[in-house]
């Protein structure tokens, strides 16, 4: 394990470090947490001439809200996400931080390395996708916010340029009566990439029956973390029955596009299914709270 | 027998080494760099099954940087391999590689990023040969042959009936076929294998590696390198883990050596994680078969076993594991009639070897399935039947393996009790299961892996001249399990001082011959040795002391610390202790007190005689049958263990949890018990790994698919439950204190526990480990039983 030369810049501002990316676009690395990067210096899968730290960037660590929603620093760690109290809504979230990795690899890994490697199973994805998270892309003198939903583009690749760097994690206030669930399957309890998660998120009519808007997102089953729209859809306007959940999670099967790699299609539709319907049974008692 | 009073022994001592190991202090190999060293780099082939038509390392040797480039053309091609029977291996390949990894070339430079860069300037052009990666393809018709020497691709054929089976079965109301398939497993240590060779002007060649068996590498060195043994020491720095992958001397090792000499410098070489699986030389792929006939009262007749192992592209241990994989069936159960026949073959991948259970692990799991479908059969419970038919303290099995200690029925009450098995048993809720099984193994092989009248341990011990303290100096292999503070516990034990009194330096074949750690043979064995050398020296003192203090060295003793006289004859020393005072006048911690210490015992022996020194040795005698392969699996003694595991099964997506664990282990005498436990706890997570996680993949062209520990996956602390470990002490008459091995058998009953208790979740067989999601849930759909 030996790692090209590289220099090492540790900007101190977000402006200071879209000057640097700005310098030196593709051939420049952004370091947040390193648990991805290191492992890819290390293998000399690539090799940038900079590495740039963002650990003095403090603009975009950290939690916080106000009227319009809650902004997440990207440099944000899973662990301090998995501590956060997102309420009934934004449990999933949380539920998912807290199984990134293992303890160590959460103290360091960030929300906005999680999206920025766009692994297919990146167990943030679907909870961010479920709450209609935006991003905010930086770069120098400009920047711009758009949907996750429209950011993945295929294993490890996004729609950020080389100069960008991402900032913000913006999640719209959701209605009350929302609720939401992150369901993982993997063979161990720590250290372990989904065979498939899926995140849920359920918004009550004031009856308390009726779903007035539903989400639903997979991840590990499809090139990209994706939104079933069609099942998220189809339980709008609909009764909080198992009968419609259920009808749900077979849509949701159906939207799936496993691709057989390291459990057969036909196991990860089925297990799409089942995580399907114990996340929408989860986030509708989240919801009704 | 009743049990004996012990000062040191039979506690919870801390390990000698925990505070260099707590604080970070200790020194691994890869930690240790000498003055002027080199960097050495292996270039492997990246196909698997090739000729080599040519290679040329000449832009190579031109790299500024680059010391040395070495070939088959000059270290030669001397075969080796780890049984004499077997040598199937030469350093490099010369004509032809046999799997992706095998080694063709080394590099010496003065930093590591020049010695890669050097490899890839080395040119080797290659005719692809088909490749053989499944064992129906190996022993097809005209499937690609690997060795000209082994046709039809068999690397070995084991075939042995002890009894009459086929008789047998005539007489038995039920025969039962059931069989099983493991995957091919790794050994998942910490620290990947690392060496640094150095070579003197005098000839001398020194390696400083991270093995279990200094002694083996010794003589494998020394074979390849042509340099007279005596010439060649092994050194043994602090090893994070082997499990059996580190049992033979490695290409790294020869490697080194080589760039050593050619260069006159040190060299150091270290394994990339990816290599250390390339390396391989753990558990083998086994596909077991077994027809067990019994009679309608539980009583087991017979067993027809057969097996193949997927042993890779060379043989490794190979011919000791497919004895193994049928000769540890003998025991725990009174089986009086047994018929193996098991076939190692050769396939386009990294050899496999020995890994903790040493070819008895997949075997166990499939016979202990079996036991309980036959109970089941019976409707007797399966605790019920394994008891009718256990042996118990002097049977013989019927492959002439002497049960000279045997706590199995202890160790299967125990687990029985503590798990509360008769509340839990078909009492479960759905989707909950709990299973039991059991297992045996050796105490260390009866012979060494050469034929040889070699004693198996030897051991010196020389008190320091002021008598304050011992040292111990022994060639064991201290891999983190514990070895050295096992023998510094039976050093001050046998001596009568306190454990801290005693300080043991191990691991170098200066010290002593030690055939390391493997087979689990170092407590019983190792120990052995260490307690003869420390009777030895107790001897030399005790005799001055009686001269001097004129006493009868029948009634002197020491005991932690101090002389201890029987009888009613007081002991007279108050001159020497005066003189003792007055000699070390102004040392801190001068003796008083009435009793005479043994550091004032041990001064009085040196003036007296010069430096004491005493040695020990050990061997075990002849021992088992004396049909072919008798030698595998013939022990002085064997360790027992039975274990309780219970499991939550998902029937919707598959997935399993073990939620207990309760283990029972015949140890024989717990040298040191936080020890034992500490053996136990790893054998049950290696075991529920490969059970639940574990498997090295290829692709289709034999290229590894799970080069790390994130695609590999051993259990995590989380994985693993909570663990009852009981300790049983049967007393073993052969062995140390009569304490005998801990450290392999308690694996053995780990994966057919979990299968019985899946089972019995779901009452679903699954005959194909690792038991991941999908294949359970195929299982359970397969049986209409999924959710």
């Amino acid at each position: 394990m030996i790692m090209q030369k590289f220099d090492y810049q540790a900007p101190a501002d977000l402006k200071e470090a879209c000057q640097i990316m700005a310098n030196y676009g593709d051939k420049a690395k952004l370091l947040a947490g390193g648990t991805d990067l290191l492992i890819a210096l290390k293998k000399n899968r690539i090799s940038p001439s900079q590495v740039v730290a963002l650990d003095q960037v403090d603009e975009i660590k950290g939690l916080w809200s106000d009227d319009d929603g809650i902004y997440l620093g990207a440099r944000t760690t899973a662990a301090e996400i998995a501590d956060s109290d997102f309420g009934a809504a934004g449990q999933a979230l949380a539920e998912a931080a807290a199984q990134v990795g293992s303890p160590l690899v959460r103290n360091l890994a960030t929300v906005g390395g999680n999206l920025v490697t766009a692994m297919p199973a990146a167990d943030m994805a679907p909870p961010l996708l479920v709450m209609q998270a935006g991003v905010v892309l930086e770069k120098l003198g400009d920047n711009r916010e758009i949907a996750l939903d429209d950011f993945f583009v295929g294993p490890g690749e996004q729609v950020m340029l080389p100069e960008e760097i991402m900032s913000l994690i913006f999640l719209p206030e959701l209605p009350s009566g929302s609720g939401s669930a992150f369901e993982k399957l993997g063979v161990r309890k720590a250290l372990e990439r989904s065979i498939v998660s899926v995140a849920a998120l359920i918004t009550l009519a004031d009856d308390g029956k009726t779903i007035q808007e539903a989400r639903i997102a997979l991840g590990a089953v499809a090139p990209t973390p994706m939104l079933a729209a069609t099942a998220g859809a189809g339980l709008c306007g609909k009764k909080a029955t198992k009968k419609n959940f259920s009808a749900a999670a077979k849509t949701t099967a159906q939207e799936a596009r496993p691709r057989g790699l390291r459990t057969s299609a036909v196991y990860s539709r089925l297990m799409v299914e089942q995580l399907t319907m114990r996340a929408l049974t989860r986030a509708y008692a989240a919801a009704s709270r | 027998m009743p049990k004996k009073q012990f000062d040191v022994l039979n506690t919870r001592a801390p390990r000698v080494d925990a505070a260099i190991k707590a604080t970070g202090q200790a020194q691994y190999a890869d930690d240790l760099n000498r003055t002027g060293q080199l960097y050495g780099a292996i270039l492997q082939s990246p196909l698997a099954h090739a000729k080599i038509i040519s290679i040329d390392t000449s832009r190579a040797e031109r790299l500024p940087g680059v010391k040395a480039v070495i070939t088959a053309k000059d270290v030669g091609l001397t075969p080796y391999g780890v049984s004499p029977a077997r040598y199937d291996e030469t350093l490099f390949a010369s004509e032809r590689v046999r799997y992706i990894g095998d080694e063709i070339a080394a590099v010496a430079a003065t930093d590591l990023a020049t010695a890669r860069q050097a490899l890839e300037l080395i040119k080797v052009e290659y005719e692809e040969l088909p490749v053989v990666l499944t064992m129906d393809d190996a022993v097809a018709d005209n499937a690609p042959q690997l060795h000209d020497d082994y046709p039809g691709n068999i690397s070995a054929e084991v075939h042995q009936e002890f009894g009459d089976v086929a008789a047998a079965f005539k007489e038995c109301d039920f025969i039962h076929t059931h069989s099983l398939t493991n995957k091919r497993q790794d050994g998942g240590f910490i620290e990947p294998h690392a060496c640094v060779a150095e070579y003197d002007h005098d000839g001398r060649l020194t390696l400083y590696t991270s093995t279990q068996v200094a002694h083996y590498v010794q003589r494998t060195v020394a074979m390849v390198t042509g340099i007279p043994i005596g010439r060649v020491r092994i050194v043994r720095p602090c090893v994070g883990g082997g499990f059996g992958p580190k049992c033979e001397a490695t290409p790294l090792e020869m490697s080194a050596s080589f760039l050593a000499i050619k260069t006159g410098c040190p060299v150091k070489l270290t394994y990339s994680r990816e290599q250390v699986f390339l390396h391989s030389r753990a558990r083998h792929q086994f596909f077991h078969e077994m027809t067990t006939g019994f009679k309608k009262d539980g009583t087991i007749m017979a067993l027809d076993h057969t097996c193949r192992l997927d042993g890779g592209a060379y043989s490794s241990f190979g011919i000791a594991t497919v004895y193994y994989a049928g000769s540890l069936l003998g025991a725990p159960y009174r089986l009086p009639n047994m018929k193996y026949d098991g076939t190692r073959i050769y396939t386009n991948k990294p050899a496999c070897g020995a890994q903790r259970g040493h070819g008895g692990v997949a075997a166990r799991a499939c016979f202990e399935q079996q036991l309980d479908i036959i109970a089941e059969e019976l409707k007797i419970d399966p605790i019920k039947l394994r008891m009718m038919n256990m042996m118990e303290t002097g049977d013989t099995t019927c492959n002439a393996l002497d049960m000279s200690s045997l706590g199995m029925k202890e160790c299967v009450e125990a687990v029985k009790k503590s798990s509360k098995w008769q509340k839990k048993k078909g009492k479960l809720p759905d989707g909950k299961g709990i299973g039991m099984a059991c297992g045996f193994f050796v105490s260390g092989a009866g012979y060494p892996i050469y034929r040889s009248d070699t004693f198996h341990s030897t051991a010196e011990i020389k008190v320091a001249e002021d008598g304050g303290t011992v040292i111990l100096r022994s060639g064991i292999a201290e891999i983190g399990q514990g070895a050295d503070t096992m023998v510094a516990m039976i050093t001050a034990e046998t001596l009568g001082i306190p454990l801290s009194d005693v300080r043991v330096d191990s691991g170098d074949t200066d010290y002593s011959v030690d055939l390391g750690a493997y087979s689990s043979r170092q407590t019983l064995m190792s120990g052995h040795a260490t307690k003869d050398a420390a009777e030895n020296v107790k001897a030399q003192i005790l005799e001055v002391v009686a001269d001097k203090l004129n006493m009868d060295v029948k009634n002197l003793d020491f005991k932690n610390g101090f002389v201890k006289v029987k009888g009613r004859k007081k002991l007279d020393f108050a001159k020497f202790r005066d003189y003792y005072r007055k000699e070390h006048r102004g040392w801190p911690n001068l003796p008083e007190g009435d009793e005479l210490s043994f550091t004032e015992a041990a001064r009085m022996a040196y003036l007296e005689k010069g430096t004491i020194v005493g040695t020990g040795k050990y061997k075990p005698p002849i021992l088992g049958g004396k049909f072919k392969g008798a030698a595998v699996g013939t022990s002085p003694a064997y360790g027992g263990s039975a274990q309780v595991v219970e499991v939550t099964v998902d029937r919707a997506t598959g997935k399993i949890t073990v939620d207990d664990m309760t283990d029972a282990h015949d140890c024989g005498l717990a040298i040191n018990k936080t020890m034992v436990e500490g053996q136990m706890q790893g054998s049950l997570s290696m075991g529920l790994g490969e059970a639940l996680f574990e498997e090295v993949k290829f692709d289709e062209k034999g290229a590894l698919m799970t080069p790390s520990l994130g695609e590999y996956r051993i259990a995590t602390a989380l994985d693993m439950p909570n663990i009852d470990t009981l300790i049983i002490e049967s007393g073993e008459p052969n062995g140390p204190f009569g304490a005998k091995e801990v450290g392999e058998g308690a694996i053995m009953p780990t994966i057919p526990a979990i299968l019985n208790a899946v089972y019995d979740a779901t009452g679903v067989r699954i005959t194909e480990l690792p038991l991941t999601p999908e294949r359970v849930l195929l299982a359970l759909k397969e049986a209409g039983k999924n959710a």
